[in-house]
């Protein structure tokens, strides 16, 4: 039986498709998990993230170089074939090379009409933020309630709206449900023997960047009472993945690792985790909130300033929230599947593996993925052989 | 107790039958080119003497067409024919390489890394760092002093830097893949040729063959570029003495002695170091037989 | 036997036609005579990146030096000063450092020939073990946002290895086309000036000197003085004959960028506007027969400088390259000079629709007939807009590219006998249209 999440991952179009037939609402797509969708969700507007998909790309070769980054690549050539034509706006923020330039791209690729006066579109439809890299410090949180301030207008230009504070306080207790409810299901994923297994765990994470909040929290309360109550086992060897887009796509590296022997049962990878680590904060200044949480979404682009020497451990900074995210969970291995051109996360994993390997005691498994189903499948032998290396 | 071990690669399949580590007999078969020899009577010591390694009881040529499925069984009744078991004496088989799965009769399969590294730490007790560098597919493996595998890196995607490279090279200069080796040790000098890139090396190599480039000097260029490639895995998992060379393609002169140059010191050799895998696989039968794991 | 001439190809140096670019050695020697010399004083070094305000650094009396510019240095030098042919470069040997720590081989070249001189220097202390020595070792680290992901990320971890302090000045870099973005917009420039400000004090902090606007605009006095000086270079470069190539280009951007704010920066660019200007009086071109001009878009492959005079053998020239080079500055505030960075850098928009109207601009300007696409495979993203380039100039002025594939500093990842065949068949291709034109 399908359930309401694997839906989602089944065919997500037709499921946002018929959401939209129902309700009559509107649709923004959006990439990654720093974006502030809760703003998205108190106007009114289904926020969904863009994903890619493994068909052979059909539009974008011809604009986009080789050698960079499948995952966006794919997410545009899907939008340039009209795949998603449904979208009613696209946010586009500064959270990496490639997909800064998306706000180009989508405009050149994905053309709409456009209505303009005296050169200001009247009906946005990209809409970009400049999402800092320094999360912390001075002057940043002021820099990015303003660029919010900025994206809220244009969202309410493009609606023909207005997203009053109430608005954003009601949709700020949705989401903050959301961020408790995921916390609740990553304590379970402590257990052992394990209840949930970790592609059941990125399912239910990977619908509710697809379905209105409120609904996912509904399901997810029912969930997780069957879960709690589970009495049969998750086998596998406990292990930790981390990793670049773990949409669809790369999510079969869960089954893979599965039929290998092992489990998944915390991540780090740009689908989850980071998303619900903190809570919005309430303030008098709803925008304000919301960027101080958007802030402390952990992402592997962000960056910090250290004052003294830089072996100290700041708190921000990605070992902490790695350690984190490990530490509770009886973790065996720890594995890497950063993908091609995944700069950021390629620069940090050195680091992050040698501090690993020293607090943990557990070996890291590093692969370089390509966006493809075949080049998972080839990892399959590496985690088969990690997993045997480690005692599996 | 008696073992064996199955080692379905790209281009051939290895068998060993295996007796309370007494190795009873080893098969070779090569999916195309069908020529099969056995060995018979190794032991640790024996192997670890190039000198005194095993003796060919038989040669043979076998020509299959079909895949891992079909093959496996045909080396496996080629095998039990050579020694005069049967079936039901083989207590375990365990199987390994890029077909491991497609061999239903073994109990268990275990992967390229920690068979291989189990075969070279049975035939050289010293051995902490294994590199073997398969037709498609290079791998280097660190041991502990138990022989257990610590860490493990494969080469990237590519075919850059494996045997599948070496032949396509091979076939481009139209000369044998037991040839390359022999022939780039005659080089004076060696033609540089991309290490990074099958399609890049190709062409590099084209434009020496126009150049009237010697077929020795582009050879050990070619050489020269699996063992860069091989050698970076061996720096990415650290270089720990002793090093073994594992695979069919550590038959190649030319390319061990360009691997020693770069590693500064020798490199331990099998004298068949294509059954290694196969080899290690009919240990871990052994291993889990003993243990009680099955 | 192959020929000396041949193996040279690949990891050749150029042939510069000024002699300004030929001095411009002695310059960078002595920057880094007096940053060891500096550093054995007690003077505070900084690790910075190109696109940094320099003057922030020159008015605090900080030493800067430069990692992405050490590793394209070691691109150009083998071991020990050695000439052999069969020797690989220095940068080549330090990237092979890092890959071994597992940094990917995708990741930028500069990054990994810089991170694995660091680590070889950790491990081995012989960090002398290097070209001109090596760079003196960093009192603090200092970044910027702007540009790329990569330096950030580069920069972080080569503190956290080094572990001295660390700064990330971050630049609300205006990659985005959107419909108001003529100029930057207010908490854009609020935001950069605060980032200044910030930097200001945590340099304060780690040298223990005082920040003094007057030293800043003495400074940028000069950066200004230097700006004006390099806007008449090139347009001076744009006279047929072409007085000045992309070898010379490439060489002669070192001061400018890199001790912007000095008056010995000024005076180098000033002998070289005298050198062009006289050049272009006397009608003396980079080579006598000119008969087609070329473009180079992107950054250069240092280790092999001598594809700047490949053409010539064609009657072709490179004439300009819109790397490093510096655009036009709004006029002087001397008043706030912190807001007069933020206003300097925040003009420019460095989004793809705004790179592809530069290059239209810059063809016509430059009078080209062929632009060679340098794609350099690990610095992404002045590649990105590569392909919209290519289409657009087609499209709009009829001039082809080509592309050439290589990286900035490991010359394992260029292919002669890919890149030769195609700059071959190009050079015929333009040669046919010189003759229509």
């Amino acid at each position: 039986m399908t359930t309401e999440f694997e839906k989602y991952v089944t065919d997500r179009h037709a499921a946002v498709k018929e959401w939209k037939e129902k309700t009559q609402g509107k649709v923004f797509g959006y990439f990654c998990c720093v974006v502030p969708d809760v703003i998205l969700f108190a106007a009114g507007v289904l926020p969904v993230r863009i994903y890619g998909s493994t068909d052979k790309f059909q539009k974008v070769d011809g604009h986009l170089v080789p050698y960079g980054c499948r995952y966006v690549g794919s997410c545009l050539d899907l939008g340039a074939r009209g795949v998603y034509d449904y979208l009613d706006g696209v946010v586009v923020p500064n959270t990496c090379d490639l997909i800064a330039r998306m706000e180009y791209w989508w405009r050149e690729l994905v053309p709409r009409e456009k209505s303009t006066l005296a050169g200001m579109e009247l009906c946005p439809y990209v809409v970009y933020i400049n999402y800092p890299m320094k999360t912390t410090g001075p002057k940043v949180l002021d820099f990015y309630t303003r660029e919010l301030q900025y994206f809220k207008q244009q969202v309410e230009r493009g609606l023909r709206i207005e997203i009053t504070d109430e608005q954003l306080n009601q949709a700020i207790a949705v989401y903050n449900e959301h961020f408790d409810l995921m916390n609740q299901l990553e304590e379970l994923r402590k257990r052992d023997p394990l209840p949930i297994s970790g592609k059941e765990a990125w399912e239910i994470e990977y619908a509710s960047t697809l379905m209105p909040m409120d609904k996912h929290n509904e399901l997810l309360k029912k969930r997780l009472n069957e879960v709690a109550k589970r009495n049969n086992t998750t086998p596998g060897m406990r292990l930790y993945l981390a990793g670049s887009a773990f949409d669809q796509v790369n999510a079969r590296l869960y089954e893979i690792i599965e039929e290998c022997g092992g489990q998944v049962v915390a991540e780090d990878i740009s689908c989850a985790s980071s998303y619900f680590e903190s809570n919005i904060e309430l303030d008098s200044d709803p925008v304000r909130a919301i960027a101080k949480y958007s802030l402390a979404v952990d992402c592997p682009r962000s960056t910090e300033t250290c004052l003294v020497g830089c072996s100290h451990i700041h708190p921000q900074n990605r070992w902490q929230k790695t350690k984190q995210r490990i530490e509770g969970y009886r973790v065996r291995g720890a594995i890497y599947q950063i993908m091609n051109y995944c700069e950021c996360r390629a620069i940090e994993y050195p680091h992050l593996r040698d501090n690993i390997q020293r607090e943990f005691n557990i070996p890291v498994l590093h692969m370089e993925g390509d966006y493809t189903l075949e080049g998972l499948e080839q990892m399959r032998g590496s985690i088969e052989a990690f997993i045997e290396m480690i005692g599996g | 107790m008696i073992t064996a071990g199955i080692d379905v690669g790209t281009q051939s399949i290895k068998v060993v039958v295996l007796s309370n580590s007494q190795i009873l007999a080893a098969r070779t078969d090569h999916n195309c080119s069908g020529r099969a020899f056995g060995l018979e009577g190794l032991s640790p010591k024996a192997c670890s003497a190039p000198s005194n390694s095993s003796h060919i009881i038989a040669t043979k040529t076998l020509v299959t067409e079909e895949g891992g499925a079909v093959g496996s069984k045909t080396a496996m009744e080629q095998i039990l024919a050579d020694t005069g078991l049967s079936r039901s004496d083989l207590t375990y088989i365990v199987a390994t390489g890029v077909g491991r799965s497609t061999v239903s009769f073994a109990q268990k399969t275990r992967t390229e890394q920690l068979s291989h590294a189990r075969g070279a730490f049975y035939l050289f007790p010293t051995a902490r760092t294994v590199l073997d560098i398969g037709a498609e597919g290079t791998r280097a493996m660190k041991l502990d002093e138990k022989g257990g595998v610590k860490n493990f890196v494969c080469n990237s995607k590519c075919a850059a830097g494996t045997g599948a490279f070496l032949e396509i090279m091979a076939n481009l200069l139209q000369v044998s893949l037991d040839e390359v080796g022999e022939l780039a040790c005659h080089a004076q000098h060696i033609e540089r040729v991309s290490s990074y890139c099958t399609v890049f090396a190709e062409s590099e190599v084209i434009s020496h063959i126009h150049k009237g480039k010697s077929k020795e000097t582009i050879l050990a260029g070619i050489i020269e570029a699996v063992a860069e490639r091989s050698f970076e895995l061996l720096q990415k998992i650290g270089i720990e003495q002793d090093i073994i060379l594992s695979g069919g393609t550590a038959k190649n002169i030319g390319l061990r002695k360009a691997l020693e140059r770069m590693a500064g010191g020798q490199l331990l050799c099998p004298p068949d170091p294509q059954i290694t895998g196969a080899l290690g696989a009919a240990l871990i039968a052994q291993d889990n037989l003993i243990s009680g794991r099955r | 036997m192959t020929t000396q001439a041949e193996t040279r190809i690949k990891t050749a140096g150029s042939k510069k036609s000024l002699q300004t670019a030929r001095e411009t050695w002695l310059f960078i020697k002595d920057d880094y005579i007096n940053g060891h010399t500096g550093k054995a004083q007690g003077k505070p070094i900084a690790w910075s990146c190109a696109a940094m305000d320099k003057e922030l650094f020159h008015c605090m009396g900080i030493l800067p030096f430069f990692p992405e510019q050490y590793a394209a240095l070691c691109a150009t030098q083998r071991r020990g000063g050695s000439r052999d042919e069969s020797v690989e470069k220095e940068a080549v040997r330090f990237a092979r450092v890092a890959e071994q720590e597992d940094y990917a081989s995708y990741i930028c070249g500069y990054q990994r020939v810089s991170t694995g001189w660091v680590i070889h220097g950790l491990r081995t202390g012989e960090w002398q073990d290097a070209p001109i020595g090596g760079m003196p070792l960093p009192d603090m680290i200092v970044t910027t946002s702007c540009v790329c992901d990569v330096r950030v990320k580069w920069f972080e971890d080569m503190a956290q290895r080094l572990n001295v302090p660390y700064f990330c000045l971050d630049r609300p870099e205006r990659i985005f086309e959107g419909i108001t973005q003529a100029s930057a917009r207010e908490h854009e420039v609020d935001y950069y000036v605060s980032q200044v400000e910030d930097f200001l004090r945590f340099a304060e902090e780690v040298t223990g000197a005082k920040y003094d606007p007057a030293r800043l605009n003495e400074c940028l006095d000069w950066s200004y003085k230097t700006n004006d000086a390099r806007q008449e270079i090139l347009e001076l470069r744009k006279a047929v004959p072409s007085p000045m190539g992309c070898a010379d280009g490439f060489r002669t951007m070192y001061p400018g960028m890199y001790q912007l704010g000095t008056k010995r920066c000024y005076d180098f660019y000033v002998k070289l506007r005298d050198e062009v200007r006289e050049r272009v009086k006397q009608g003396i071109g980079q080579i006598e027969d000119e008969r087609f001009r070329l473009l180079w878009y992107g950054l250069p492959t240092w280790y092999n400088m001598s594809i700047f005079n490949y053409f010539e053998k064609y009657g072709g020239v490179f004439v300009y390259e819109p790397a490093y080079n510096p655009w036009p500055w709004p006029p002087r505030r001397r008043e706030d000079p912190v807001r007069e960075l933020a206003n300097r850098w925040l003009m420019l928009g460095t989004g793809v629709g705004n790179m592809v109207n530069s290059m239209l601009h810059d063809c016509q300007q430059y009078k080209i007939l062929g632009v060679v696409l340098s794609y350099l495979i690990t610095c992404r993203p002045i590649v990105f807009p590569s392909l919209e380039i290519n289409h657009t100039l087609e499209k709009s002025l009829g001039i082809p590219t080509v592309t050439l594939e290589g990286d900035l500093v490991d010359e394992r990842l260029f292919s002669e006998a890919q890149v030769y065949n195609r700059l071959d068949a190009f050079a015929e291709q333009l040669l046919q249209r010189a003759k229509k034109t």
